[in-house]
Protein backbone atom coordinates (compact mmCIF):
# COMPACT_ATOMS: atom_id res chain seq x y z
CA UNK A 1 0.00 0.00 0.00
CA UNK A 2 2.77 2.41 0.95
CA UNK A 3 4.62 1.78 -2.31
CA UNK A 4 1.45 2.30 -4.30
CA UNK A 5 0.93 5.70 -2.72
CA UNK A 6 4.55 6.65 -3.26
CA UNK A 7 4.37 5.66 -6.90
CA UNK A 8 1.18 7.66 -7.31
CA UNK A 9 2.90 10.74 -5.91
CA UNK A 10 5.83 10.23 -8.28
CA UNK A 11 3.53 9.79 -11.26
CA UNK A 12 1.73 13.00 -10.37
CA UNK A 13 5.02 14.88 -10.29
CA UNK A 14 5.95 13.62 -13.76
CA UNK A 15 2.55 14.50 -15.18
CA UNK A 16 3.07 18.05 -13.95
CA UNK A 17 6.54 18.15 -15.50
CA UNK A 18 5.64 16.71 -18.90
CA UNK A 19 4.20 19.91 -20.44
CA UNK A 20 7.57 21.50 -19.95
CA UNK A 21 8.90 19.42 -22.79
CA UNK A 22 6.95 21.53 -25.23
CA UNK A 23 8.50 24.68 -23.84
CA UNK A 24 12.04 23.35 -24.08
CA UNK A 25 14.57 25.56 -25.82
CA UNK A 26 15.87 24.18 -29.10
CA UNK A 27 19.58 24.02 -28.24
CA UNK A 28 19.45 20.52 -26.78
CA UNK A 29 22.66 21.22 -24.92
CA UNK A 30 22.63 17.97 -22.97
CA UNK A 31 22.85 16.17 -26.31
CA UNK A 32 26.24 17.73 -27.01
CA UNK A 33 29.13 15.21 -26.82
CA UNK A 34 30.69 16.88 -23.78
CA UNK A 35 27.41 16.83 -21.85
CA UNK A 36 25.79 13.53 -22.78
CA UNK A 37 24.72 11.08 -20.11
CA UNK A 38 26.75 7.89 -20.41
CA UNK A 39 24.49 5.81 -18.20
CA UNK A 40 22.75 3.14 -20.31
CA UNK A 41 23.70 4.89 -23.53
CA UNK A 42 26.39 4.22 -26.15
CA UNK A 43 28.14 7.51 -25.47
CA UNK A 44 31.68 7.84 -24.17
CA UNK A 45 33.65 10.76 -22.82
CA UNK A 46 35.28 13.04 -25.38
CA UNK A 47 38.97 12.42 -25.93
CA UNK A 48 41.29 13.64 -23.17
CA UNK A 49 38.43 14.18 -20.72
CA UNK A 50 38.40 12.99 -17.13
CA UNK A 51 35.22 12.21 -15.23
CA UNK A 52 34.82 11.93 -11.46
CA UNK A 53 31.47 10.56 -10.37
CA UNK A 54 30.31 10.41 -6.75
CA UNK A 55 27.04 8.72 -5.91
CA UNK A 56 25.23 6.30 -3.66
CA UNK A 57 22.38 3.82 -3.34
CA UNK A 58 22.40 2.52 -6.91
CA UNK A 59 21.00 -0.91 -7.65
CA UNK A 60 23.04 -1.98 -10.69
CA UNK A 61 26.12 -4.16 -10.50
CA UNK A 62 28.36 -1.26 -11.39
CA UNK A 63 26.98 1.29 -8.95
CA UNK A 64 25.32 -0.77 -6.19
CA UNK A 65 25.62 0.78 -2.73
CA UNK A 66 28.17 3.44 -3.60
CA UNK A 67 29.96 4.95 -6.55
CA UNK A 68 33.20 6.83 -6.72
CA UNK A 69 33.88 6.49 -10.40
CA UNK A 70 36.87 7.75 -12.27
CA UNK A 71 36.84 7.58 -16.06
CA UNK A 72 38.99 8.82 -18.90
CA UNK A 73 38.07 9.33 -22.53
CA UNK A 74 40.67 8.81 -25.22
CA UNK A 75 41.04 8.42 -28.97
CA UNK A 76 37.70 8.99 -30.67
CA UNK A 77 34.90 7.49 -28.56
CA UNK A 78 36.88 5.18 -26.26
CA UNK A 79 36.77 5.25 -22.48
CA UNK A 80 37.96 3.34 -19.43
CA UNK A 81 36.32 3.51 -16.00
CA UNK A 82 36.80 2.21 -12.49
CA UNK A 83 34.54 2.42 -9.43
CA UNK A 84 36.95 3.27 -6.65
CA UNK A 85 34.24 2.87 -4.00
CA UNK A 86 33.81 -0.79 -4.89
CA UNK A 87 37.57 -1.22 -5.12
CA UNK A 88 37.91 0.19 -1.60
CA UNK A 89 35.46 -2.47 -0.39
CA UNK A 90 37.63 -5.20 -1.91
CA UNK A 91 35.92 -5.50 -5.29
CA UNK A 92 38.38 -4.99 -8.12
CA UNK A 93 36.70 -3.60 -11.22
CA UNK A 94 37.50 -2.08 -14.57
CA UNK A 95 35.26 -1.25 -17.51
CA UNK A 96 35.81 0.01 -21.01
CA UNK A 97 33.44 1.34 -23.62
CA UNK A 98 33.60 2.30 -27.26
CA UNK A 99 31.17 4.60 -29.02
CA UNK A 100 31.79 3.33 -32.53
CA UNK A 101 28.83 4.63 -34.54
CA UNK A 102 28.07 8.33 -34.26
CA UNK A 103 25.42 9.78 -36.55
CA UNK A 104 22.93 12.62 -36.00
CA UNK A 105 20.00 10.26 -35.47
CA UNK A 106 21.52 6.96 -34.36
CA UNK A 107 24.41 6.01 -32.10
CA UNK A 108 25.83 2.64 -31.21
CA UNK A 109 28.37 1.61 -28.62
CA UNK A 110 29.63 -1.36 -26.67
CA UNK A 111 31.11 -1.86 -23.26
CA UNK A 112 32.92 -4.58 -21.39
CA UNK A 113 33.59 -4.77 -17.67
CA UNK A 114 35.46 -7.09 -15.36
CA UNK A 115 34.69 -7.36 -11.62
CA UNK A 116 36.55 -9.67 -9.29
CA UNK A 117 35.75 -10.09 -5.62
CA UNK A 118 37.43 -12.22 -3.02
CA UNK A 119 35.66 -12.75 0.29
CA UNK A 120 38.81 -12.25 2.35
CA UNK A 121 39.24 -8.73 0.94
CA UNK A 122 35.69 -7.65 1.87
CA UNK A 123 36.62 -5.73 5.00
CA UNK A 124 33.20 -4.20 5.61
CA UNK A 125 31.79 -7.66 6.29
CA UNK A 126 32.66 -8.95 9.75
CA UNK A 127 31.69 -11.72 12.15
CA UNK A 128 30.04 -14.95 11.08
CA UNK A 129 29.15 -13.58 7.64
CA UNK A 130 32.82 -12.92 6.97
CA UNK A 131 33.69 -16.51 7.81
CA UNK A 132 31.12 -17.74 5.33
CA UNK A 133 32.40 -15.70 2.42
CA UNK A 134 36.09 -15.76 3.30
CA UNK A 135 36.98 -18.35 0.66
CA UNK A 136 34.47 -17.23 -1.95
CA UNK A 137 35.64 -15.81 -5.27
CA UNK A 138 33.34 -14.07 -7.75
CA UNK A 139 34.21 -13.12 -11.31
CA UNK A 140 31.65 -10.94 -13.09
CA UNK A 141 31.89 -9.85 -16.73
CA UNK A 142 29.10 -7.63 -18.12
CA UNK A 143 29.04 -7.16 -21.90
CA UNK A 144 26.72 -4.53 -23.29
CA UNK A 145 25.64 -3.12 -26.61
CA UNK A 146 23.71 0.13 -26.39
CA UNK A 147 21.92 2.22 -28.99
CA UNK A 148 20.49 5.70 -28.76
CA UNK A 149 18.34 7.58 -31.19
CA UNK A 150 18.04 11.33 -30.57
CA UNK A 151 14.99 11.78 -32.76
CA UNK A 152 14.60 15.46 -31.91
CA UNK A 153 16.09 18.18 -29.74
CA UNK A 154 13.77 17.17 -26.90
CA UNK A 155 13.41 13.41 -27.30
CA UNK A 156 15.77 10.44 -27.34
CA UNK A 157 15.19 6.70 -27.27
CA UNK A 158 17.71 4.31 -25.73
CA UNK A 159 18.01 0.56 -25.94
CA UNK A 160 20.60 -1.61 -24.29
CA UNK A 161 21.27 -5.34 -24.46
CA UNK A 162 23.50 -6.77 -21.78
CA UNK A 163 24.79 -10.22 -20.99
CA UNK A 164 26.53 -10.60 -17.67
CA UNK A 165 28.60 -13.70 -17.14
CA UNK A 166 29.46 -14.73 -13.60
CA UNK A 167 31.72 -17.42 -12.25
CA UNK A 168 31.61 -18.27 -8.57
CA UNK A 169 34.33 -20.32 -6.92
CA UNK A 170 33.87 -21.82 -3.48
CA UNK A 171 30.95 -22.62 -1.23
CA UNK A 172 27.81 -20.63 -1.96
CA UNK A 173 25.42 -20.16 0.94
CA UNK A 174 22.38 -18.04 1.58
CA UNK A 175 24.62 -15.64 3.48
CA UNK A 176 26.41 -14.57 0.31
CA UNK A 177 23.66 -12.10 -0.47
CA UNK A 178 26.07 -9.20 -0.70
CA UNK A 179 27.51 -10.54 -3.93
CA UNK A 180 24.31 -12.04 -5.27
CA UNK A 181 21.85 -9.27 -4.42
CA UNK A 182 24.14 -6.80 -6.16
CA UNK A 183 23.95 -9.10 -9.18
CA UNK A 184 27.68 -9.67 -9.10
CA UNK A 185 27.26 -13.44 -8.89
CA UNK A 186 24.43 -13.59 -11.37
CA UNK A 187 24.37 -14.73 -14.98
CA UNK A 188 21.89 -12.52 -16.72
CA UNK A 189 20.64 -11.34 -20.08
CA UNK A 190 18.90 -7.99 -19.89
CA UNK A 191 17.00 -5.68 -22.21
CA UNK A 192 17.05 -2.02 -21.19
CA UNK A 193 14.67 0.24 -23.10
CA UNK A 194 14.52 3.87 -22.10
CA UNK A 195 13.38 7.30 -23.17
CA UNK A 196 14.72 10.77 -22.35
CA UNK A 197 12.93 14.08 -22.50
CA UNK A 198 15.18 17.11 -22.72
CA UNK A 199 13.11 19.62 -20.78
CA UNK A 200 15.56 22.45 -21.38
CA UNK A 201 19.15 22.86 -22.46
CA UNK A 202 20.27 21.98 -18.93
CA UNK A 203 17.76 19.42 -17.65
CA UNK A 204 16.61 16.03 -18.86
CA UNK A 205 14.01 13.59 -17.56
CA UNK A 206 14.55 9.91 -18.22
CA UNK A 207 12.54 6.75 -17.74
CA UNK A 208 14.22 3.40 -18.15
CA UNK A 209 13.33 -0.17 -17.43
CA UNK A 210 15.57 -3.12 -16.82
CA UNK A 211 14.02 -6.32 -18.14
CA UNK A 212 16.03 -9.44 -17.29
CA UNK A 213 15.00 -12.06 -19.83
CA UNK A 214 17.21 -14.68 -18.20
CA UNK A 215 18.76 -14.67 -14.75
CA UNK A 216 20.52 -17.41 -12.81
CA UNK A 217 22.38 -17.51 -9.53
CA UNK A 218 24.61 -20.21 -8.07
CA UNK A 219 22.76 -22.47 -5.66
CA UNK A 220 23.92 -23.53 -2.27
CA UNK A 221 25.88 -26.75 -2.26
CA UNK A 222 28.29 -28.44 0.07
CA UNK A 223 30.53 -30.20 -2.40
CA UNK A 224 32.16 -27.02 -3.61
CA UNK A 225 33.70 -26.54 -0.19
CA UNK A 226 35.53 -29.80 -0.61
CA UNK A 227 36.96 -29.27 -4.03
CA UNK A 228 37.01 -25.47 -3.82
CA UNK A 229 36.40 -25.41 -7.51
CA UNK A 230 34.19 -23.66 -10.01
CA UNK A 231 30.54 -23.61 -9.08
CA UNK A 232 28.46 -24.87 -11.99
CA UNK A 233 25.14 -25.22 -10.21
CA UNK A 234 23.01 -22.25 -11.22
CA UNK A 235 19.28 -21.88 -10.81
CA UNK A 236 17.10 -19.44 -12.73
CA UNK A 237 15.50 -16.51 -10.92
CA UNK A 238 11.95 -15.39 -11.84
CA UNK A 239 11.59 -12.22 -13.88
CA UNK A 240 9.28 -10.79 -11.21
CA UNK A 241 12.09 -10.68 -8.66
CA UNK A 242 14.55 -8.76 -10.80
CA UNK A 243 12.83 -6.36 -13.18
CA UNK A 244 13.07 -2.72 -12.29
CA UNK A 245 11.85 0.67 -13.45
CA UNK A 246 13.84 3.83 -13.06
CA UNK A 247 12.93 7.50 -13.36
CA UNK A 248 15.73 10.02 -13.37
CA UNK A 249 16.22 13.75 -13.46
CA UNK A 250 19.63 15.01 -14.61
CA UNK A 251 20.86 18.57 -14.88
CA UNK A 252 23.98 20.46 -15.80
CA UNK A 253 24.76 22.57 -12.74
CA UNK A 254 27.67 24.41 -14.31
CA UNK A 255 30.18 23.77 -17.04
CA UNK A 256 31.33 20.19 -16.57
CA UNK A 257 29.24 19.58 -13.42
CA UNK A 258 26.19 17.33 -13.55
CA UNK A 259 23.78 16.10 -10.92
CA UNK A 260 21.24 13.29 -11.03
CA UNK A 261 18.53 11.98 -8.76
CA UNK A 262 16.82 8.70 -9.60
CA UNK A 263 13.98 6.66 -8.19
CA UNK A 264 14.08 2.92 -8.72
CA UNK A 265 11.15 0.58 -8.37
CA UNK A 266 11.47 -3.19 -8.31
CA UNK A 267 12.02 -6.21 -6.13
CA UNK A 268 15.75 -6.02 -6.80
CA UNK A 269 15.82 -2.85 -4.69
CA UNK A 270 14.10 -4.69 -1.84
CA UNK A 271 16.86 -7.30 -1.93
CA UNK A 272 19.53 -4.65 -1.60
CA UNK A 273 17.92 -2.08 0.67
CA UNK A 274 14.72 -3.62 2.06
CA UNK A 275 12.30 -1.41 0.10
CA UNK A 276 11.02 -1.81 -3.48
CA UNK A 277 11.06 1.97 -4.05
CA UNK A 278 14.47 3.48 -3.54
CA UNK A 279 16.46 6.53 -4.60
CA UNK A 280 19.95 6.97 -5.89
CA UNK A 281 21.93 10.06 -6.74
CA UNK A 282 25.25 11.18 -8.10
CA UNK A 283 27.30 14.23 -8.93
CA UNK A 284 29.66 14.10 -11.88
CA UNK A 285 32.55 16.40 -12.60
CA UNK A 286 34.15 16.42 -16.06
CA UNK A 287 37.50 18.03 -16.67
CA UNK B 1 22.48 -2.65 7.61
CA UNK B 2 26.06 -2.04 8.74
CA UNK B 3 27.04 -2.14 5.07
CA UNK B 4 24.66 0.67 4.28
CA UNK B 5 25.87 2.72 7.24
CA UNK B 6 29.50 2.35 6.15
CA UNK B 7 28.74 3.29 2.58
CA UNK B 8 26.65 6.28 3.63
CA UNK B 9 29.36 7.58 5.92
CA UNK B 10 31.97 7.44 3.16
CA UNK B 11 29.67 9.00 0.62
CA UNK B 12 28.52 11.74 2.95
CA UNK B 13 32.09 12.84 3.52
CA UNK B 14 32.95 12.82 -0.20
CA UNK B 15 29.78 14.62 -1.27
CA UNK B 16 30.16 17.27 1.36
CA UNK B 17 33.66 18.12 0.22
CA UNK B 18 32.70 18.13 -3.45
CA UNK B 19 29.53 20.15 -3.06
CA UNK B 20 31.24 22.79 -0.96
CA UNK B 21 34.25 23.20 -3.20
CA UNK B 22 33.24 22.58 -6.79
CA UNK B 23 30.26 24.74 -7.72
CA UNK B 24 31.70 28.18 -6.87
CA UNK B 25 34.90 27.38 -8.69
CA UNK B 26 33.14 26.18 -11.80
CA UNK B 27 30.26 28.60 -11.96
CA UNK B 28 30.70 30.72 -15.02
CA UNK B 29 30.97 34.45 -14.58
CA UNK B 30 28.65 36.66 -16.64
CA UNK B 31 31.52 37.87 -18.76
CA UNK B 32 32.87 34.44 -19.57
CA UNK B 33 31.35 34.01 -22.99
CA UNK B 34 33.23 30.84 -23.87
CA UNK B 35 31.84 28.86 -20.98
CA UNK B 36 28.82 30.86 -19.95
CA UNK B 37 25.66 28.93 -19.10
CA UNK B 38 22.54 29.55 -21.16
CA UNK B 39 20.82 32.89 -20.95
CA UNK B 40 18.01 31.46 -18.83
CA UNK B 41 20.65 30.54 -16.25
CA UNK B 42 22.02 34.06 -16.17
CA UNK B 43 18.56 35.52 -15.87
CA UNK B 44 17.75 33.20 -13.04
CA UNK B 45 21.01 33.67 -11.15
CA UNK B 46 20.02 36.91 -9.50
CA UNK B 47 16.52 35.66 -8.83
CA UNK B 48 17.64 32.55 -7.03
CA UNK B 49 20.32 34.13 -4.83
CA UNK B 50 19.68 35.14 -1.22
CA UNK B 51 18.15 33.95 2.01
CA UNK B 52 15.08 31.81 1.72
CA UNK B 53 12.39 30.72 4.16
CA UNK B 54 10.06 27.95 3.07
CA UNK B 55 7.19 26.33 4.88
CA UNK B 56 6.61 22.72 3.98
CA UNK B 57 3.51 20.55 4.15
CA UNK B 58 3.12 17.09 2.77
CA UNK B 59 2.65 13.40 3.26
CA UNK B 60 5.21 10.73 4.01
CA UNK B 61 4.85 7.01 3.47
CA UNK B 62 7.14 4.35 4.85
CA UNK B 63 8.47 2.14 2.09
CA UNK B 64 9.60 -0.78 4.24
CA UNK B 65 8.62 -2.61 7.39
CA UNK B 66 10.54 -2.52 10.63
CA UNK B 67 11.42 -6.12 11.36
CA UNK B 68 8.19 -7.38 9.86
CA UNK B 69 6.06 -4.69 11.49
CA UNK B 70 4.49 -1.88 9.46
CA UNK B 71 5.09 1.51 11.04
CA UNK B 72 4.03 4.87 9.64
CA UNK B 73 5.81 7.59 11.63
CA UNK B 74 5.58 10.20 8.85
CA UNK B 75 2.05 10.66 7.47
CA UNK B 76 0.83 14.25 7.43
CA UNK B 77 3.97 16.34 7.77
CA UNK B 78 4.86 19.98 8.28
CA UNK B 79 8.23 21.66 8.41
CA UNK B 80 10.43 24.66 7.87
CA UNK B 81 13.34 25.04 5.46
CA UNK B 82 15.82 27.89 5.90
CA UNK B 83 18.60 28.35 3.42
CA UNK B 84 20.96 30.60 1.57
CA UNK B 85 21.34 30.28 -2.18
CA UNK B 86 24.45 31.58 -3.94
CA UNK B 87 24.38 33.10 -7.41
CA UNK B 88 25.98 29.96 -8.77
CA UNK B 89 22.88 28.02 -7.73
CA UNK B 90 24.52 26.24 -4.83
CA UNK B 91 22.38 26.32 -1.69
CA UNK B 92 23.04 25.59 1.97
CA UNK B 93 20.05 24.93 4.15
CA UNK B 94 18.64 23.53 7.33
CA UNK B 95 15.29 21.85 7.76
CA UNK B 96 13.11 20.74 10.63
CA UNK B 97 9.96 18.70 10.22
CA UNK B 98 7.30 16.91 12.16
CA UNK B 99 5.40 13.90 10.92
CA UNK B 100 2.14 13.24 12.76
CA UNK B 101 2.28 9.63 11.69
CA UNK B 102 -0.63 7.30 12.16
CA UNK B 103 -1.66 4.10 13.85
CA UNK B 104 -1.42 0.91 11.80
CA UNK B 105 -3.66 -1.91 12.94
CA UNK B 106 -2.20 -5.20 11.80
CA UNK B 107 -1.95 -8.91 12.44
CA UNK B 108 1.59 -9.68 13.41
CA UNK B 109 3.04 -13.02 12.34
CA UNK B 110 4.84 -14.50 15.32
CA UNK B 111 7.74 -16.81 14.77
CA UNK B 112 6.21 -19.58 16.90
CA UNK B 113 2.69 -19.60 15.45
CA UNK B 114 1.66 -17.07 18.07
CA UNK B 115 0.07 -14.49 15.77
CA UNK B 116 -1.51 -11.54 17.49
CA UNK B 117 -3.08 -8.16 16.71
CA UNK B 118 -1.06 -5.04 17.31
CA UNK B 119 -1.70 -1.33 16.87
CA UNK B 120 1.58 0.33 15.93
CA UNK B 121 1.31 4.05 16.57
CA UNK B 122 4.25 6.28 15.70
CA UNK B 123 5.26 9.83 14.81
CA UNK B 124 8.56 11.48 14.02
CA UNK B 125 10.65 14.63 14.17
CA UNK B 126 13.42 15.23 11.62
CA UNK B 127 16.32 17.68 11.52
CA UNK B 128 18.72 18.00 8.61
CA UNK B 129 21.38 20.10 7.00
CA UNK B 130 20.96 20.21 3.25
CA UNK B 131 23.19 20.78 0.26
CA UNK B 132 21.32 21.87 -2.82
CA UNK B 133 21.63 23.19 -6.32
CA UNK B 134 19.09 25.25 -8.23
CA UNK B 135 18.80 24.87 -11.98
CA UNK B 136 16.55 27.18 -14.03
CA UNK B 137 13.86 25.43 -16.05
CA UNK B 138 11.71 27.83 -18.03
CA UNK B 139 9.98 29.97 -15.37
CA UNK B 140 10.74 27.38 -12.70
CA UNK B 141 13.71 26.33 -10.64
CA UNK B 142 14.60 22.67 -10.29
CA UNK B 143 16.15 22.19 -6.87
CA UNK B 144 18.31 19.12 -6.28
CA UNK B 145 18.99 18.51 -2.62
CA UNK B 146 20.78 16.12 -0.35
CA UNK B 147 19.99 16.20 3.34
CA UNK B 148 22.06 14.81 6.19
CA UNK B 149 20.15 14.59 9.43
CA UNK B 150 18.55 12.69 12.24
CA UNK B 151 15.11 11.25 12.90
CA UNK B 152 13.55 10.84 16.33
CA UNK B 153 10.69 8.39 16.13
CA UNK B 154 8.18 8.06 18.93
CA UNK B 155 6.28 4.79 18.91
CA UNK B 156 3.75 2.90 20.97
CA UNK B 157 2.65 -0.69 20.54
CA UNK B 158 -0.05 -0.51 23.19
CA UNK B 159 -0.14 -3.46 25.53
CA UNK B 160 2.22 -5.50 23.38
CA UNK B 161 5.83 -5.48 24.63
CA UNK B 162 8.43 -4.70 21.98
CA UNK B 163 10.25 -7.93 22.79
CA UNK B 164 7.23 -9.92 21.64
CA UNK B 165 7.03 -8.13 18.31
CA UNK B 166 10.70 -8.02 17.52
CA UNK B 167 11.62 -11.51 18.73
CA UNK B 168 13.48 -10.61 21.88
CA UNK B 169 15.00 -7.35 20.69
CA UNK B 170 14.61 -4.77 23.44
CA UNK B 171 13.71 -1.25 22.31
CA UNK B 172 12.52 1.96 23.88
CA UNK B 173 10.67 4.92 22.47
CA UNK B 174 11.82 7.26 21.06
CA UNK B 175 14.18 5.64 18.58
CA UNK B 176 16.73 7.84 16.89
CA UNK B 177 18.93 7.45 13.86
CA UNK B 178 20.80 9.27 11.14
CA UNK B 179 19.48 9.59 7.60
CA UNK B 180 20.50 10.80 4.20
CA UNK B 181 17.77 12.29 2.01
CA UNK B 182 18.13 12.91 -1.72
CA UNK B 183 15.32 14.98 -3.14
CA UNK B 184 14.06 17.17 -5.95
CA UNK B 185 11.71 20.13 -5.93
CA UNK B 186 10.16 22.22 -8.69
CA UNK B 187 9.86 25.84 -7.53
CA UNK B 188 8.03 28.77 -9.08
CA UNK B 189 9.74 32.02 -8.04
CA UNK B 190 7.71 35.21 -8.41
CA UNK B 191 9.64 38.13 -7.01
CA UNK B 192 10.03 37.55 -3.31
CA UNK B 193 7.40 34.83 -3.30
CA UNK B 194 7.97 31.27 -4.29
CA UNK B 195 6.07 28.01 -4.14
CA UNK B 196 6.50 24.53 -5.46
CA UNK B 197 6.25 20.78 -5.14
CA UNK B 198 8.86 18.16 -4.50
CA UNK B 199 9.89 15.05 -2.70
CA UNK B 200 12.56 13.75 -0.38
CA UNK B 201 13.43 10.15 0.19
CA UNK B 202 14.64 9.48 3.72
CA UNK B 203 17.18 6.66 3.71
CA UNK B 204 17.51 5.64 7.33
CA UNK B 205 20.73 4.20 8.73
CA UNK B 206 18.95 2.72 11.74
CA UNK B 207 16.96 -0.32 10.65
CA UNK B 208 14.47 0.32 13.46
CA UNK B 209 13.21 3.44 11.62
CA UNK B 210 11.53 2.84 8.26
CA UNK B 211 12.75 4.66 5.12
CA UNK B 212 10.16 6.93 3.56
CA UNK B 213 9.05 8.79 0.47
CA UNK B 214 7.96 12.29 1.48
CA UNK B 215 5.95 14.33 -1.02
CA UNK B 216 5.76 18.02 -0.15
CA UNK B 217 4.32 21.39 -1.03
CA UNK B 218 6.51 24.44 -0.48
CA UNK B 219 5.56 28.06 0.09
CA UNK B 220 7.89 30.84 1.15
CA UNK B 221 9.90 33.94 0.46
CA UNK B 222 13.33 34.78 -0.87
CA UNK B 223 14.90 37.76 0.92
Amino acid sequence: MSVRRGTALLASAFVLLSPLANAAEPQGDLQAPENRDRRNTPYALPANTWSFDIGALGIGGGDAFAKLGIAYGFLDGAEVEMNLAHASFGLVNLAGRWHFLDTPYFDLGASLGVWYGHGEWFWIVTGPAKELIRDLDVLYVPIRVAASSPVSHWLEFDLGLQYSHAEVFGTVTSEDALFLDARLGMRQFEVRPGVRFFLSDTTELGVMSNLPVYSAIPIERARASEDGGRNEDFVTVPFSELWSLEASLRSRFAEGVFGSVRLHYGEIARGLYGAPLYPSFDVELRL
Amino acid sequence: MFRLRTALALLSACLGVLALSVPPALAASPGDSASSPPSSSEAGAAERAGFEILAMGGWGESTADVRNLEMQPYGASVGLDLGYAFRSGFRLGATAGYGAGRTVHQRHDGFRDDDFDVDADSSSVNFALTLGYDVPLSVFLVRYSLGFGATFMRWDLGEIPAESVWSGVSANSPTSGAFIAPGVALLWPQGLFRCGIGFDYLVQANGAIPPAFLGKLLVGVNL
